[in-house]
């Protein structure tokens, strides 16, 4: 029976990999790196190391006889080296080190959601994703959440209304003029106004990705960057460069903390 | 004492499961490092680079068991049978055959190595790796929702996508014989056909393979995947818009942008829609068409597979083909 140190440092590091999926499932940590709705492919993933950790456990030991048998080398791969079974080369040492580096950032460190910081390094974009230059009624019926929004009394927002609600809001303003809505953000601080912002989150944070609403407001204790707070307001119009922006008039604002799920979803 | 940890190696690596679930479940708090104080960007580096890994892995896995597949079970007779002779017949058949196949660019990559270890030519492969990210239905999709339920973009990128990448492997077949592979030693010992062995034997090889590749593959996923969240953390869009203005200086720009974000083809029209009132809509297709093929995250995985020389030239031509063939259409769109 020979061990084999190589063989047995990559079990181990399968099976962290399992683990570590597996906890953020559990803690419900992950919300902070993907999607919930993508949760499902990374279950799979910890599904699958657990899998080949046991595929990969037998490898650690060769029996004398398949040391010597060369026959199954050009299947399994070869597995001789036990000469030098027990020690693990320079290269490789370098190797496993890079492969256990997010395991242990992703065990140790603290987790950070981002914030204000991040989301002046990205760029906000307060302009709709679409302009429609000709708001012709057609076009307006053939939206189904619009329809919902111009019903509802009090626009309330919330992750996954979000970005499709202020999406409406960007591109067609002036027909919600005077609409109450309550949204909740984090403040940054732009050239005039402050900004009500989310990140809009796809597939994972690192597509993260800034949008929200232009506040109006004269009380200047709303203008702390990075500040969560909830806003009630009515939704106005103002001229820029020609184009017409929509902007909260806020009635009343509170300080909140920051929600449990930080990011909105599309 | 080994002999004994040796003999008893089953329970014990039983034991390490069981302990670590039960601490998992019983605990239900991470132990962080709460005394050494890191810097907030540092600590968003961090957030981000796990979660592109996190993203990724998945795929990855999806990509290392369809390499193992190709590796125990397809041999170099069905590759022969079933490439074309004729080379425009075979650069156009594994381009379509890509757009066929759902994959994202970072799981493709060895799947693209096994198929031309086993005898594909290097220009198919190329069609292979660069249809197979950038069309695919989740993609059509997304990039659809992302500009505002409007077809005529998707329509643009998975067109304009095709043509380009017909081109850059017309171009590789005419320059490049041969596999350009790194030389690996994992891989010249199984020349072999491996048919004499029984079924389950056969299934066993594939997932042992799917490990050794997965190993192999990491490395190079992880440190591609630290520099985009490094490039993401800590270098800011703004800057790289204000650099010029003009046609040509865009559509370089949302190039560069592109690569140095390493975002998945499912994800990143959402990211390029957010620059449509910045830029022209070549410019956005620049950054669409561009990333799928190429980026910093799979340029460090194609290192690890073909030979250095070979991936220069690569992105040279992707890059020039991509960037010509928009100036050239830039006119009608």
């Amino acid at each position: 029976m020979y061990f084999h140190t190589q063989e047995a440092i990559k079990a181990i590091i399968l099976l962290l990999f399992s683990g570590f999926i597996f906890m953020l499932h559990h803690t419900g940590e992950i919300i902070k790196f993907i999607n919930p709705q993508y949760t499902a492919f990374s279950q799979i993933a910890s599904v699958i190391f657990l899998f080949l950790f046991f595929i990969q456990v037998p490898r650690i030991f060769i029996s004398k006889e398949q040391a010597e048998d060369h026959d199954y080398c050009t299947i399994l791969g070869c597995n001789h080296e036990v000469g030098s079974a027990r020690k693990v080369p320079l290269k490789s040492v370098l190797i496993y080190s890079i492969v256990l580096f997010p395991l242990v950032t992703g065990f140790l460190l603290p987790y950070k959601d981002l914030g204000a910081a991040e989301a002046v390094k990205r760029g906000i974009c307060y302009t709709p994703n679409e302009q429609h230059l000709h708001h012709s009624e057609e076009l307006v019926t053939s939206n189904k959440v619009f329809h919902e929004m111009m019903e509802s009394p009090v626009l309330i927002l919330n992750n996954l209304n979000f970005s499709v609600y202020v999406n409406n809001i960007l591109t067609y303003p002036e027909f919600f003029d005077g609409k109450p809505l309550v949204l909740e953000g984090f403040i940054l601080v732009g050239d005039d106004h402050p900004f009500l912002a989310r990140f809009l989150v796809t597939h994972c944070v690192a597509d993260a990705h800034v949008t929200g609403l232009l506040l109006s407001s004269d009380d200047n204790n709303l203008r702390n960057a990075n500040d969560w707070v909830k806003v009630y307001g009515l939704v106005d119009t103002i001229e820029n460069n020609g184009q017409v922006l929509p902007i909260i008039q806020v009635k009343e604002w509170k300080q909140i903390d920051q929600p449990k799920i930080p990011y909105v979803y599309p | 004492m080994i002999r004994r940890i040796e003999q008893n190696l089953a329970e014990i690596t039983g034991f390490i499961i069981l302990a670590s679930v039960f601490y998992l479940v019983v605990v239900n708090e991470r132990w962080t490092v709460k005394t050494i104080v890191l810097p907030e960007s540092l600590l968003a580096f961090n957030t981000i680079f796990l979660s592109i890994l996190i993203e990724a892995v998945p795929f990855v896995l999806i990509g290392v068991f369809i390499a193992g597949l190709i590796q125990v079970f397809v041999t170099e007779e069905h590759i022969k049978k079933l490439i074309p002779k004729n080379r425009i017949m075979a650069v156009g058949m594994s381009c379509m055959l890509g757009a066929l196949f759902p994959a994202c660019e970072c799981g493709i990559v060895p799947i693209v190595r096994k198929l031309v270890y086993k005898g594909v030519p290097i220009f198919a492969g190329v069609g292979f790796l660069l249809t197979g990210p950038l069309i695919n239905p989740i993609v059509i999709a997304s990039t659809y929702m992302a500009f505002g339920q409007d077809i005529r973009i998707a329509l643009l990128r998975m067109g304009l996508g095709l043509l380009i990448a017909i081109v850059i492997a017309a171009i590789i077949s005419l320059l490049f014989k041969g596999n350009q592979l790194k030389k690996s030693a994992s891989l010249l010992e199984l020349d072999q056909s491996t048919y004499r062995f029984p079924l389950l034997l056969r299934i066993r090889a594939m997932f042992i393979h799917s490990v050794d590749e997965f190993f192999d593959v990491a490395k190079y996923l992880i440190i591609g995947a630290m520099l985009a969240a490094f490039v993401q953390t800590y270098v800011s869009t703004n800057t790289l818009i204000g650099m010029g203005e003009g046609i040509i200086y865009s559509t370089a720009i949302m190039m560069g942008l592109a690569y140095l974000l390493s975002l998945c083809s499912e994800a990143d029209a959402f990211i390029g829609a957010s620059f449509r009132h910045v830029f022209p809509e070549t410019s956005l297709l620049g950054f669409l068409i561009y990333g799928p093929m190429l980026d910093l995250k799979n340029t460090i995985m194609m290192l690890a597979v073909f030979k250095l020389r070979f991936v220069v030239f690569l992105m040279i031509i992707i890059t020039l083909s991509v960037f010509g063939v928009l100036m050239f259409v830039h006119p009608w769109i």
